[in-house]
């Protein structure tokens, strides 16, 4: 039975050639390609072989026979493709051929023609990003929320350095140093994305609104509230009366977090930070003014 | 069509240039290519398919069937690919004069 080892690495498609320089190294030392993938490479175990690998990225093959008869011409063998467009071939290396054997693309224009297919891809999902950058601003800024920051934050990372990279690909000699990889940024948008679904799922589960009436004749007015989850929550306050109301948030040692207030028939909202722990919320009354008949708040993530 | 726009690149040229006398397949061609160009000019299988689909398009080439066992796909110049291909080869003339005419054999 064939020694199999799973490979879980991201490449940039503005990065292919690494992905062919790292797959040819592999082979070298004895790990030969079967399947590729965009998020997961299998590699099988033979010392005995060496090949060298060739990415195309076509999504719009008009004869796939003809497509892979081409290649076949030329001693490429057809490994797979992906969903996305990219196929992956492979071909016998032997060390007395010029480097050239091993190209698949051999002049600028059709370097170029591989280069606009991905790039015309590149611009278009790196605008699709930037418009849900915008709506989940828009969103998170109307409703503020850790998962909404950290979606948005996705958005704008991968919409930036897709755009960074459907120009990179279409100028591959443009950079005066070599150019840093953006690997990096799989790591940043899916770290905002799982944070984002973590602080989403455990909104859904300890969402709470906690409810509380109280009699104007009866001070003092604090309630301690909790917060069980570091995220935005909103305070609503209501107090039917024509005194001059203040309401303060604090923290145990004392520290205000939030005030609000007014006079006449308070109807205020707030929406403020909290980290994890239990908090006090307290109302009073300018003096010499008369508390109304009621008052209620309302606490909430949701 | 059979008027080529501007200039071929060299792949489009070498591959009209090596059907010129007679049908090839795509390995065919870039074998003849490499020894026509010395060794200069190699056409992978992805330049291969790409200008091979864009002149078929164009009606420069056509396919020629070929027995269901052979996988080599077979291509044949058009009147209209030969046209391109004297077209091109008439320009590069004037312009291989023209550079005598003023640097000579200088190098």
């Amino acid at each position: 039975m064939k020694k199999i080892k799973r490979r879980y690495v991201m490449y940039p498609a503005w990065e292919y050639k690494q992905e062919v320089a790292d797959m040819n190294a592999l082979s070298d030392k004895g790990w030969q390609l079967k399947k590729g993938g965009c998020f997961r490479s299998v590699f099988y175990w033979d010392e005995t072989a060496r090949y060298r690998y060739a990415l195309d990225y076509n999504n719009h093959i008009d004869d796939a026979a003809r497509y892979r008869d081409t290649f076949a011409e030329q001693g490429w063998e057809f490994l797979n493709d992906t969903f996305n467009g990219w196929h992956f071939f492979r071909k016998r290396y032997d060390p007395s051929l010029p480097p050239e054997e091993y190209e698949i693309y051999t002049d600028e224009q059709s370097v170029q023609d591989m280069a606009s297919r991905w790039s015309r891809l590149g611009y278009a999902f790196g605008a699709v990003e930037l418009t849900l950058t915008a709506v989940n601003g828009l969103m998170a800024l109307r409703r503020p929320s850790v998962t909404g920051i950290a979606i948005t934050l996705a958005c704008l990372v991968l919409g930036v350095v897709i755009l960074t990279g459907a120009w990179r690909i279409r100028h591959p000699g443009v950079a005066s140093k070599p150019r840093k990889s953006l690997r990096w940024c799989f790591t940043t948008v899916f770290s905002l994305l799982g944070l984002g679904l973590l602080f989403g799922v455990l909104r859904y589960y300890q969402s709470s609104a906690s409810e509380y009436v109280y009699d104007p004749s009866a001070p003092p007015w604090t309630w301690e509230m909790s917060a069980p989850l570091p995220d935005f929550y909103t305070l609503e306050a209501e107090a039917d009366t024509d005194a001059v109301v203040h309401i303060t948030v604090t923290d145990k040692d004392g520290k205000v977090l939030a005030e609000m207030g007014g006079g006449g028939d308070l109807r205020a909202k707030k929406t403020l930070f909290l980290l994890p722990g239990r908090y006090d919320v307290t109302v009073q009354y300018d003096e010499g003014t008369e508390p109304g008949a009621s008052g209620k708040f309302r606490f909430e993530v949701d | 069509m059979g008027k080529s726009a501007e200039p071929l690149t060299e792949s489009y040229f070498y591959i009209l240039l090596c059907l010129y006398d007679g049908p090839s397949h795509g390995y065919g061609i870039m074998r003849r290519t490499l020894a026509l160009s010395d060794g200069h000019v190699h056409i992978g299988s992805g330049t291969m398919y790409g200008a091979t689909g864009s002149m078929m398009k164009k009606g420069w080439i056509e396919e020629l069937p070929t027995p269901d066992a052979d996988r080599r796909r077979l291509y044949r110049l058009t009147e209209a690919g030969r046209r391109v291909l004297l077209d091109e080869a008439d320009r590069l003339r004037h312009l291989a004069a023209a550079a005598d005419d003023i640097i000579g054999g200088e190098r």
